[in-house]
């Protein structure tokens, strides 16, 4: 009989989560979530929930157990995904333990797996992800940072864009073009390259709300051992396809939408704006709409096996989740009325914090597969067009 | 926590789908709405052989279903179809009143067949043995005893052959059967004292019932939709090979699945709901997203059929109609965003989890 009720283990398993949290997670923590304007939290503080939740084993929810993960279900997984987000806790950041480290698993050499699950699993190495260019965005295929073998090496030259995070990170998973197949996508390659090596340089980009964030990196003749291509030469299209895939199928974000309303709510109770009539009529669209998208995650988790692709509502459930930022960060700056005008200045920091979220959340149907390329495939894939 | 429909729910859905397709296709729906405002007594008969109303009441009560999802499943067909049939309104709401109320005999005479229209005069009557009150396009009120919920809170019945109640049969925006009601001294039969609550939580069944009615109109209007892309040729190619086509289509699939989430999320949240807040959150938030996504696809469905969408030709512009008439039944989207933010934003209770933490 169909129901929303938790079993007595589920029950259990989410007591423990909250005791967990209610230990362990500080308001010092609370407090660099709450102030998260950007797309991900700052090192310092993402890095120390990551080593807490590591010393507990929680570090990295959907690793099979051979590899250090917890071996949860899809439903333990939502619970402790809803509990985090809702208790405030920072976001863990994603780019090795959700994107690389999946892809290390399915396509990476023993050698590969031994060294650097570990790296990623304690913080020890910071990744970020190096697939856009200047002249390949939506069209990744386009690509043309070049790797040619020399002996045991591949000598990179050319340039990343918008690489989130890459001015704190040591290493970056980057495709790039080993030959020039017929078929364009035939000729990418997946390599890790450490940001110490020589040749390569880091120049921040800021964002439209005022953050460094993203990066451009600069590659010129960049020795990569061969040792670190993941996968074989021609196969950087699939892996970035299985990335993409499995990004869209394992992120769970309703939580996350659900404390950035709550966040807006209290930051309004403080500036005494929260009895507003229209704010609150706002703030219950949103809810609503955060209620139905909360329960199409658990619906389409339910019809998943762990290492399986939930097929194309995924590219429903990145879509609705970008649009339902947009709109959630639209409302908070809405709130502040006037004092969105101190932008940069303003009082109370979370003003700025709201009007900055704002601004960033733009970005949010562009980066990770801008939303007309989701529309192209939902078309295609779920409505069978 | 379990999110699946058994076999035999899908299958029992499957039969209504074919049932439905057999005897009530489009063509079939345009003559019994051209013939005039009465009621297709054929549909009801098939229904009622079928069994179909025993779906809306547990084992317990003498049926073979109860909860708010199986009623979904025969509202969605019924929408997917758009059977203009008054089956939520005189089947379902007054099985689920009777076995609220205990009322044996009147629920065995609902399952079986037997309609009635449910109708709210606190604020014309304050009840007694006769009853003289106007009540103004109710839903199968032409051909159906009436259910009265009175000022003192107590359900009479009157019957629909009484002579102190006349009818004008009319047919609502979206071709519902329906009727203008004068009582004149009709004599009122009182059923059941304390009345008051069942009769809130039955019309709220039935509005829950009215989201999954919405759903199926809105697959078919997407299916349709679909369909008629890959026939129609402009320019020398079909209509689904222009970008903008395949972009608004996937904005009509996006609205629907996330219809779906929503009217899964108001039939079990709300049989599960532990207060009123909690049953506020469940079907004001199923009001407002099935209206919001509903609005998506009509829209885009006659947009994207060009002429023939804005004619009677196709059951678009049908689609369309009833996601309007949907709108106005059983409380706008507004007054649920009113509802929604007394219950649920006021309270703070936004803040916890929409689907974990309800009670086995």
């Amino acid at each position: 009989m169909s129901n929303l009720a938790l079993s007595a283990d589920q029950q259990a398993f989410r007591e423990d989560v909250r005791m967990f949290l209610e230990e362990h997670l500080t308001e010092e923590l609370r407090a660099g979530q709450r102030q998260v304007s950007g797309v991900y939290p700052e090192p310092e503080v993402a890095l120390a929930w990551q080593a807490i939740l590591h010393r507990k084993g929680w570090a990295a929810a959907a690793w099979p157990r051979e590899y250090g993960g917890p071996g949860w279900d899809g439903m333990q997984r939502f619970i402790f995904e809803t509990e985090s987000a809702l208790a405030g806790a920072p976001v863990v950041y994603p780019i090795g333990i959700r994107l690389v480290a999946p892809v290390v698993m399915a396509f990476g050499s023993d050698r590969q797996k031994a060294e650097w699950l570990p790296r990623i699993l304690d913080g020890t190495d910071y990744w970020c992800q190096g697939f856009s260019e200047p002249g390949a965005g939506s069209d990744l295929a386009s690509l043309s940072t070049r790797a040619n073998l020399d002996g045991d090496a591949y000598i990179v030259n050319g340039s990343k864009i918008w690489t989130t995070h890459a001015h704190h990170a040591n290493r970056v998973f980057a495709l790039v073009r080993t030959s020039d197949a017929d078929r364009r996508q035939e000729g990418i390659t997946a390599l890790a390259i450490d940001l110490d090596t020589p040749g390569v340089e880091v120049r921040p980009i800021i964002s439209i709300g005022g953050d460094h964030d993203v990066n451009q990196i600069f590659f010129s003749e960049v020795r990569v051992p061969v040792e670190n291509r993941v996968g074989e030469e021609g196969q950087g299209w699939a892996i970035a396809r299985y990335l993409l895939e499995f990004e869209r199928g394992t992120g769970l974000f309703a939580g996350r939408l659900r404390s950035s309303l709550k966040r807006i709510a209290d930051t309004a109770r403080s500036l005494g704006r929260f009895d507003d009539a229209l704010f609150q009529r706002r703030l219950a669209e949103l809810v609503s709409e955060v209620d139905c998208f909360e329960m199409l995650e658990l619906l389409t988790l339910g019809n998943v096996q762990p290492g399986e692709s939930p097929g194309p509502v995924a590219s429903v459930l990145k879509l609705r989740a970008s649009r339902l930022k947009q709109s959630i960060s639209q409302c908070g700056c809405e709130m502040l009325g006037e004092l969105a005008l101190r932008f940069g200045a303003a009082d109370d920091p979370m003003a700025d914090v709201l009007v900055g979220d704002a601004l960033n959340a733009r970005a949010a149907t562009i980066f990770g597969g801008a939303k007309e390329i989701q529309l192209s495939i939902i078309a295609t894939s779920l409505a069978k067009l | 926590m379990d999110l699946a429909l058994s076999d035999e729910q899908a299958m029992f859905a499957e039969t209504l789908r074919r049932l439905l397709c057999e005897s009530y296709d489009f063509e079939h729906r345009r003559a019994v709405l051209r013939a005039g405002p009465q009621m297709d007594s054929a549909l009801w008969g098939s229904l009622v052989e079928l069994g179909a109303f025993g779906l809306f009441v547990s084992e317990e009560a003498g049926g073979f279903g109860g909860s708010l999802l199986e009623a979904g499943i025969l509202a969605q067909q019924l929408g997917t179809m758009l059977v203009a049939e008054p089956v939520i309104a005189c089947a379902m709401a007054p099985a689920r009143l009777f076995a609220r109320l205990g009322l044996e005999e009147w629920l065995g005479k609902s399952l079986g067949g037997e309609r009635y229209a449910l109708v709210d005069l606190r604020n014309l009557w304050t009840g007694g043995e006769t009853i003289t009150a106007d009540v103004a396009c109710v839903e199968g009120g032409g051909d159906a005893d009436l259910l009265i919920l009175a000022g003192d809170q107590s359900l009479y019945c009157v019957g629909a052959a009484d002579a102190g109640l006349s009818v004008r049969e009319i047919r609502q925006l979206d071709g519902r059967s329906a009727a203008d009601l004068w009582l004149v001294g009709a004599k009122a039969a009182k059923l059941a004292s304390d009345a008051a609550e069942a009769f809130a939580l039955t019309r709220s069944d039935a509005a829950i019932a009215e989201l999954w009615y919405q759903l199926g109109s809105m697959r078919a209007a997407l299916a349709g939709t679909v369909s008629y892309m890959q026939e129609r040729r402009q320019f020398g190619r079909t209509l689904s090979q222009f970008q903008t086509v395949q972009h608004n289509v996937a904005e009509m699939a996006v609205a629907c699945e996330e219809a779906r989430a929503a009217a899964w999320l108001a039939a079990l949240a709300f049989e599960m709901a532990s207060d009123a807040s909690g049953r506020v959150r469940a079907l004001a938030g199923g009001k407002i997203q099935l209206a919001r996504t509903a609005r998506i696809v009509a829209e885009t469905a006659v947009q994207l059929h060009g002429g023939m969408g804005v004619c009677e030709e196709l059951p678009i512009a049908s689609h369309y109609r009833q996601m309007l008439a949907f709108r106005a039944r059983y409380g706008t989207p507004d007054a649920a965003i009113e509802d929604m933010a007394e219950a649920v934003v006021r309270s703070g209770r936004f803040g916890l989890s929409a689907v974990l933490g309800h009670a086995a």
